[in-house]
């Protein structure tokens, strides 16, 4: 059920990302405000597992050794290990080996995906995140954004979209910025 | 770059491409380096996009969340204060010896474990209030985690082995930062060792630092134990 975050359709996307939510936010929440962390820092950290994992499941490198929850789960703890050295806070040993031996991905970093997006004008991310992520058509799109007609919608998305893909290439195709 | 070649990618990566379309497609992944580097730059794009969208999606539930917290915060407040009054109305009826006290006031703290990953003998028997098996597991165990090392504090306090109760909250209130719930939590249960020893300096020391620090999980409780102590 949880791979369906990856699904391209909406309400079985959003079904199954409220299920992980539910099945896995208070774990990590008690996780990292066991060590060190509060409520904002388990939020955030939640939010970078679920991209890591959704990332993931749509590069096909979750070869489905341990559950979903498990493996997020990880992700969770290893990032926030991390965060732990970056805040210069000791971390016990034997559970940085637990996750060294756990192949987990490394989540993405939300900033920098986050200065991607931001560099994009708030109508573009609009537009881009109803067609590619909401899959809504170009005759909704044409009527949400109140443009002249489906062929405008078309155009307008297209222009957003180069303007994401020229940023992405210009970052040294900073593919190591994105890199899992 | 131009719309077709746009269209073409967004076919093949909704796999709507067929045939012949498709292995040309896969051609020139291998041959066209200009193509294949635009097809990755794409769909790194997509997916920035889509975990936007994820991003968005979860700021959402977690605020919904947040919501439904605070109203049941609200009725959670008024059994526990329900619940409070009985109690006092119970201590007071008996007279308030420190054991008597202490009954009214502990409860296990809720520790969830982890089931699907950290399979412990020791935490299993903790939620079962099966505390002298919790300290014979853990008092063998080569390495304590956090949590075990709570529920085995916990344990030894309610087995009445106050002074390795003690120790044990002590080593975590050490290894833990003021602003830690562990830190806080650890400070009630060692309030509640010394209550449980009669030491009431102590346990009025404690309670004190409890509610001064206005973001203690435990602030109701020692509000009300220091009025029960006066």
């Amino acid at each position: 059920m949880s791979e369906n975050i990856s699904s391209g359709i909406p309400a079985i996307r959003s079904d199954a990302l409220k299920q992980l939510y539910n099945t896995c936010y208070s774990p990590v929440e008690n996780y990292v405000t066991a060590r060190h962390g509060d409520v904002e820092d388990a939020k955030d950290i939640f939010q970078e597992g679920v991209i890591a994992f959704f990332q993931s499941l749509k590069k096909g490198t979750f070869r489905g050794d341990s559950s979903h929850q498990t493996y997020l789960m990880a992700i969770c703890k290893r990032r926030w290990l991390d965060v732990l050295r970056g805040r210069k806070i000791l971390v016990n040993y034997e559970e940085i080996q637990v996750f060294r031996e756990e192949e987990v991905v490394f989540s993405p970093d939300e900033k920098k995906l986050k200065s991607v997006l931001g560099l994009l004008k708030e109508s573009c991310r609009t537009i881009l995140l109803a067609f590619y992520y909401e899959s809504k058509s170009m005759k909704d799109i044409q009527t949400l954004f109140s443009l002249g007609s489906e062929q405008a919608a078309k155009n307008k998305k297209m222009r957003c979209l180069n303007e994401l893909m020229a940023i992405v290439k210009s970052r040294r195709l900073n593919r190591d910025d994105f890199k899992l | 770059m131009e719309n077709t070649k746009i269209e073409l990618f967004e076919r093949h990566l909704a796999n709507e491409l067929v045939n012949e379309e498709f292995n040309s497609f896969q051609r020139r992944l291998v041959e066209d380096k200009t193509f294949r580097e635009d097809y990755d730059d794409f769909k790194e794009s997509v997916l920035l996009i889509e975990s936007e969208g994820i991003r968005s999606e979860l700021v959402v539930l977690m605020n919904k969340r947040n919501v439904k917290s605070s109203q049941y915060w609200w009725y959670f407040t008024v059994a526990a204060s329900i619940m409070l009054v009985i109690a006092i109305v119970f201590i007071f009826q008996k007279g308030k010896s420190s054991e008597d006290l202490y009954i009214a006031y502990f409860e296990p703290y809720p520790i969830v474990t982890l089931r699907s990953q950290d399979i412990n003998v020791g935490l299993e028997f903790y939620s079962d209030q099966n505390y002298k098996k919790v300290v014979e597991v853990l008092s063998i165990q080569k390495a304590l985690t956090v949590e075990e090392r709570l529920a085995f504090g916990i344990a030894l306090l309610e087995l009445n082995q106050i002074e390795l109760s003690l120790d044990t909250f002590e080593f975590l209130r050490n290894d833990f930062s003021k602003n830690s719930f562990i830190y806080r939590t650890s400070q009630w249960y060692s309030s509640l060792c010394y209550l449980r020893k009669g030491e009431y300096d102590s346990v009025n020391q404690i309670l004190n630092k409890i509610v001064n620090d206005p973001r203690h999980e435990y602030i109701t409780e020692a509000y009300s134990l220091l009025d029960d102590l006066r």
